[in-house]
């Protein structure tokens, strides 16, 4: 097999290397290598499968979704927001495995995982905000954070869905992408790419619940200012446009 | 298994008494307003929270921020806290040197978060390192204290379900809570269900049992009953069955029943009011008691904690016993982890630790999170101890302190913040006291040279206070207060109905049925139109037909929601017109009937059935039924004669078929001896005689003082609440009648009043009402503030001159009132009354207003004596107004009764605002936007939950804060001390109220000048504060 296909698999990690990602994310304490690397790999791993020498065997498809549904499956039991997110980046950059197949374009696929990792990075920023907070973002210690701190939710309830491959967001455009390539595959991508969805959207579900529904908060809690509300929604809108715009692509 | 009958009713006993704490629910066609903690009243008020807030896992006081903000309103006794707190630290041990009253109020007064609860993690001596900022000195954790905290925390009377969750992070008590609610929902419904549980008539259990084991759901949830309810076929022996198997002690039985009980409280207290209402007609078809709801609950708990124990997790008290005495760390963190106790840093080391169950990562984990956690309450409490020190400017004599007086000064502290609930709330009823004391007048009412042009009797109800006062501001008006149900408890049948509803507070029994009769046909059209309703709603109840109903009359429910959307008043009124008709006049039958006239009326209704039968049986027509057939059949069914052999040809038809259609008439229109008999003594109830005619006119008139100086017009106003789309209209009615409407307590005690035999017989009892003296029943729709006037036809000639003038007293009356409330409750500011009015009517037809009144939230004071005495002062609608003037009550017997009746209903309407204003998710119902009827008789949160018991948020808070000011009933009767204190000590239940303060009792004493408080087991008095400059001198009686 060609190295640079396996030098791919660690970046659009495949089970088992997969668990160096998570080894390396979950080690970084500081938010901002965390966006690094979530910005980054996933691009490196894009180039890499563009700049070998042939197409990535059927197995490693199949790799992949199982990497996806695997960690999408784990996810949903995760409470702690950095291992969801790390989980949630490999579930969701193994995808790109099925995209690349059906996007040509090196940008526009580039533009895509990028358009993926974005709504990863906000949630790494509001899982910050609520380390500084609480002193963890741990789902279920402190829920209810919908009374408490309204524009925090309502920015955190659009990211998910914005990861979760909500329609309209890129996730949607590159799961678009991956089941008109699996429709070529066979029946059981397909169903699989199914389950992977329907964990996605799970976990997420679980996680919403775990942070801002609940009883109502007693003591003072700072919510994020007006400012970085809009500008979180602002980068939200910027990306659900671009969704829209990769979509028609797909056409 | 079987029990003897000594160990069934043990049983039976045991769960009867540990039901107590749990309050009655109603049905909420009738709401009563009633005391959450009812149960515990023989315990005085604040122990009484202590034991309830834990029962009900509820609290029994508002946040420390709100009382600040009250005090920063001045709405609360600052002086009177501090002097509390005073009293208070006398008692203590308190660090030398140290201004600690000081400490108390900063904390009290200006801090917002509570100082920090004892933990056995952290001690004094780590606190004072950590104020001296040196590093912790190590302490080991002294495992066996944990492992009695464990012992004390999970077993004993706590539900193991609980006990299980905290452990394992299971959600055995959130399952067992639904599937419980859905088998009640399933068993009592009256009526909403379109598909009924089958076998309900066997009772509770019973049905229950024998659906259980084929119910799908069950099964997919890895239940599994055969065992259970094999081991013994009754709900007693599967209660105990289910107890010893999980190895619950039986010293802990009742406790364990009672905190069973109260996780779903509504149901609970649904059901016990439902044994006890021995007549209720769905408790005498379908018996279920609380016995029945016990053995379901635990038969499925049971069933859920084997289904968990299957995964090879402790399920019983042993197994549990076991876990905290060996794996005591292990314990120790999951319940840490799982009642959200962790430190947040921590939490992803311990949801490992305890995943892996690896024993040395358990010891490390502990080892290493008991550390952080002392550190970190070590950090939080020296953060706002300094703050304190800082505040009362003593950081140096803090860092000072040496291990000892810290640990005094912690746990005065604590104390303190333990009590603090009581020293707001007697801060703020001592503002209420004052606000109140300052408006009394003791003066006599001015002598007057004519007779007043009306007098108006409202019901004591806090809504009649702005109508009366406002009454009186137009014109020469004079009113008085009584409870709506005037005295007189009615059981009521209104026209085309066939149930009996009691008019009188709840805890009495009317034995006098009154019948609400016309002389006006009911038209066909009316039960044409009742048909077409009742088939609308089976089709959007029953299960298929919606998907159909949509396409062919969805547009009908269209046009109804734009219309009762966009133009409410306007729709309605449409409505009304086309569907609604009026109701006929009516008259009420209030005289007792003689032997003679029972018969007639008996013999009436059986001809009348006798003729439908005929009509149904044989298809004759009216014309064809001649009396002679009526008769024969009535005398045959009856047994009275045999009339078979001239019957059968007069009404052409084979004798089998007479002997037929006599059966029917026998068994199915209940033309029988038996049912005559039953129907006799029923008709024995209808009516008073004129001697207990009298007597009530006469009662009602002097508990009031209205005994002479009668006004042309007396107008009896009952009172009501119009809403739409509102599951809790009855919350809003009368609670004096039972939580109904009080017009027709008014016509009644208005038409007994204006009949001359019963005027002659109350002349001799001293009272004499003039003859052109007309007593005039009234409503007043609180919603709108309305006041219509009703059986006008009953008006002499002469006094209709006058009808307009006091009609639009009234309707000035309304219109001010509306105008005074409006501000409160919505965000338009209404400029005229009219305006205000016309509001008023829009929220009263509007579907979607979730708050068409305020109804009694802001209740605060129970006044019981002359008008005079708060006549020209604003009572804000805050006070119950029982008008009693002690001159005409020598011998006290006026104002037992009102002490027996109104002042408790009171105090129960009261208790249900303060508790649902403090914490309205556990003792009130939580918002009505998420509300949902259930069963037809209460209402739910969302599709399943349990029945919500207290009043909405929309009742008492206003944007999240409590709009009522959460505060105990003040009662303030005005008469001699002795009279009062007599009085009191007669009444045994409300000399507990008094004495337990869930009461507070004041008596102004006229002769003296004199206000008597009663506060911590003894009377008080001091001048009546007049004058603000005038220093108040308490002193003990």
């Amino acid at each position: 097999m060609d190295s640079k296909i396996l030098a791919a698999a660690l970046f659009l990690p495949l089970f088992p290397l997969s668990m160096l990602f998570n080894f390396l994310f979950e080690g970084l304490r500081k938010p901002l290598p965390r966006i690094i690397v979530l910005m980054a790999w996933p691009q490196i791993g894009l180039w890499l499968l563009q700049e070998a020498d042939s197409a990535p065997p059927a197995w490693v498809i199949h790799l992949a979704l199982a990497t996806s549904l695997l960690y999408g499956f784990r996810a949903l039991v995760l409470r702690e927001l950095t291992h969801w997110v790390s989980f949630l980046a490999i579930s969701s950059w193994t995808i790109l495995w099925l995209v690349a197949g059906s996007i040509d374009q090196a940008q526009t696929l580039q533009l895509l995982a990028l358009g993926m990792s974005l709504p990863l990075v906000l949630l790494t920023l509001l899982g910050r905000q609520l380390e500084k907070q609480f002193g963890a973002s741990y789902a279920g210690l402190y829920n209810g954070l919908g009374h408490a701190m309204p524009r925090f939710s309502g920015v955190f309830v659009f990211t998910i869905l914005a990861i979760v491959a909500t329609p309209v967001f890129p996730g949607f455009t590159a799961m678009t992408a991956a089941f008109l390539e699996a429709t070529h595959d066979s029946l059981i991508s397909s169903i699989l790419l199914c389950l992977i969805w329907l964990t996605w959207g799970w976990a997420g579900a679980r996680l919403i619940q775990g942070f801002v529904i609940g009883k109502e908060h007693h003591e003072e809690i700072d919510d994020i200012s007006r400012g970085t509300a809009w500008l979180y929604s602002l980068i939200l809108t910027a990306l659900a446009a671009f969704g829209i715009h990769t979509l028609t692509l797909l056409s | 298994m079987s029990l003897t009958l000594g160990e069934k009713l043990k049983v039976r006993s045991m769960i009867h008494v540990a039901a107590e704490p749990v309050p009655f629910f109603w049905p909420m066609r009738s709401f009563i307003h009633h005391n959450p903690l009812h149960g515990l009243e023989d315990l005085p008020f604040d122990e009484a929270t202590t034991v309830g807030s834990e029962i009900f896992h509820a609290r029994a006081f508002l946040p420390r921020s709100r009382y600040q903000d009250y005090l920063a309103e001045g709405r609360i006794d600052q002086t009177k806290i501090d002097s509390l707190l005073e009293d208070f630290l006398k008692q203590e041990d308190t660090p030398e040197g140290l201004d600690t009253l000081a400490w108390c109020k900063q904390m009290l007064y200006h801090e917002q978060t509570p100082l920090s609860k004892s933990d056995a993690l952290l001690s004094a001596t780590q606190i004072k390192a950590a104020l001296a900022n040196e590093a912790l000195p190590e302490e080991e954790i002294d495992l066996k204290t944990l492992r009695q905290d464990l012992h004390e925390r999970l077993l004993g009377e706590r539900p193991l379900g609980e006990a299980i969750d905290d452990l394992f992070g299971s959600k055995i008590t959130e399952d067992l809570n639904e599937l419980v609610v859905k088998s009640c929902l399933d068993f009592y419904d009256e009526g909403q269900s379109v598909w009924k549980m089958p076998m309900r008539e066997q009772g509770f259990f019973n049905a229950w049992k024998k659906l259980a084991r084929r119910n799908i759901r069950f099964t997919l949830l890895g239940l599994r009953f055969q065992n259970i309810l094999e081991a013994d076929g009754t709900a007693e022996g599967t209660i105990i069955h289910v107890l010893r198997t999980l190895g619950i002690e039986q010293e802990h039985w009742a406790g364990y029943f009672t905190r069973e009980l109260a996780q779903l409280h509504g149901w609970s207290g649904f059901i016990r009011w439902r044994e006890q209402a021995k007549d209720y007609h769905f408790n005498k078809t379908f018996p279920g008691d609380l016995v029945d709801f016990v053995a379901v609950r635990m038969t499925l708990a049971l069933a859920l904690i084997q289904a968990h124990g299957r995964r090879g997790l402790a399920s019983s008290v042993g197994e549990i016993e076991e876990m905290i005495n060996k794996r005591t760390e292990d314990a120790f963190l999951r319940c840490e982890f799982h009642h959200r106790k962790v430190l947040p840093t921590m939490a992803h080391k311990l949801d490992v630790a305890i995943s892996r169950g690896n024993d040395n990562l358990i010891q490390r984990t502990f080892i290493e999170y008991t550390k952080a956690k002392s550190a970190s309450l070590a950090k939080q409490q020296t953060k706002r101890l300094r703050n304190l020190a800082h505040s009362v400017d003593q950081e140096d004599h803090l860092t000072s302190l040496d291990v000892t007086d810290l640990e005094k000064l912690l746990k005065v502290l604590a104390k303190v913040e333990n009590q603090e609930g009581m020293f707001w709330l007697r801060g703020m009823e001592q503002y209420a006291m004052q606000q109140v004391g300052k408006q009394l007048n003791l003066a006599p009412a001015p002598k007057r040279d004519e007779r007043p042009f009306a007098q108006a009797l409202f019901c004591i109800d806090t809504r009649s206070e702005r109508l009366r006062r406002n009454l009186e501001s137009i014109g020469d008006y004079q009113t008085f207060g009584i409870a709506g149900f005037f005295g007189v408890p009615v059981s009521f049948i209104e026209l085309g109905k066939g149930s009996e509803t009691h008019l009188c507070p709840v805890i009495l029994t009317p034995k006098n049925v009154v019948i609400e009769i016309t002389t006006d046909a009911l038209s066909e059209e009316q039960d044409t139109l009742t048909t077409l309703d009742k088939a609308l709603h089976g089709l959007k109840e029953s299960v298929v037909s919606p998907f159909v109903t949509v396409e062919a009359i969805g547009l009908l429910f269209g046009l109804e929601m734009i219309g009762k959307t966009l133009a409410p008043k306007g729709y309605a009124k449409w409505r009304k017109k086309l569907i609604n008709k009026e109701k006929p006049e009516t008259l009420l039958l209030l005289d007792k009937l003689d032997r003679e006239q029972a018969e007639s009326i008996l013999q009436t209704v059986q001809r009348a059935l006798i003729i439908k039968g005929i009509k149904q049986e044989l298809g004759m027509t009216a014309v064809q039924i001649t009396d002679e057939i009526v008769q024969g059949l009535r005398e045959t069914a009856m047994g009275l004669s045999d009339d078979t052999a001239k019957l059968a040809p007069l009404l052409k038809i084979e004798p089998a078929r007479l002997e037929n259609l006599i059966k029917h008439l026998r068994e199915d229109y209940r033309i029988n001896r038996e049912f005559a008999d039953n129907q006799m003594d029923q008709l024995g109830r209808i009516g008073f005689t004129l001697d207990e005619q009298a007597n009530f006119v006469a009662t009602a008139l002097s508990a009031i003082g209205l005994t002479k100086d009668f006004a042309r017009f007396v107008v009896i106003t009952g009172h009501g609440s119009f809403t739409d789309n509102n599951p809790y209209e009855s919350a809003l009615d009368c609670g004096a009648c039972g939580g109904n409407h009080g017009l027709v307590s008014a016509r009644v005690i208005a038409q007994m009043a204006n009949r001359a035999e019963v005027r002659a017989r109350v002349k001799k009892m001293g009272i004499t009402i003039p003859e052109d003296v007309c007593f005039i029943p009234a409503l007043h729709n609180t919603t709108t503030d309305e006041v219509k006037l009703h059986d006008l036809d009953r008006i002499p000639p002469s006094h209709l001159f006058y009808l307009d003038w006091l009609r639009k007293g009234l309707s000035g009356a309304s219109h001010l009132a509306a105008q005074e409330r409006l501000p409160t409750l919505s965000d338009t500011q209404p400029e005229t009354a009219i305006e205000a009015f016309h509001i008023a009517q829009r929220n009263s037809t509007d579907w979607s207003q979730v708050r068409p009144e305020w109804g009694l939230s802001r209740n605060c004071y129970f006044i019981i004596g002359r008008r005079e005495l708060t006549r020209h002062h604003s009572l804000d609608g805050r006070s119950f107004l029982q008008s009693y003037d002690y001159r005409v009550d020598p011998k006290r017997r006026l104002l037992e009764s009102i002490l027996t009746g109104p002042l408790v209903v009171g105090q129960w309407i009261n208790m249900e605002h303060y508790f649902s204003a403090v914490d309205n998710e556990q003792f009130g119902s939580g918002s009505k936007v998420y509300h949902n009827v259930a069963g037809k008789f209460g209402v739910m949160t969302g599709n399943q939950s349990d029945l919500r018991t207290g009043l909405p948020a929309q009742t008492v808070l206003k944007n999240g804060k409590p709009f009522h000011q959460p505060v105990r009933l003040m009662a303030l009767i005005e008469a001699p001390i002795e009279h009062a204190q007599l009085a009191i000590e007669a009444v045994a239940s409300v000399r507990s109220l008094v004495k337990n303060e869930w009461i507070r009792m004041m008596v102004v004493d006229p002769e003296t000048k004199l206000i008597h408080t009663f506060e911590g087991g003894t009377w008080t008095n001091q001048p009546l504060p007049t004058d603000p400059s005038k220093p108040a001198e308490t002193q003990a009686v």
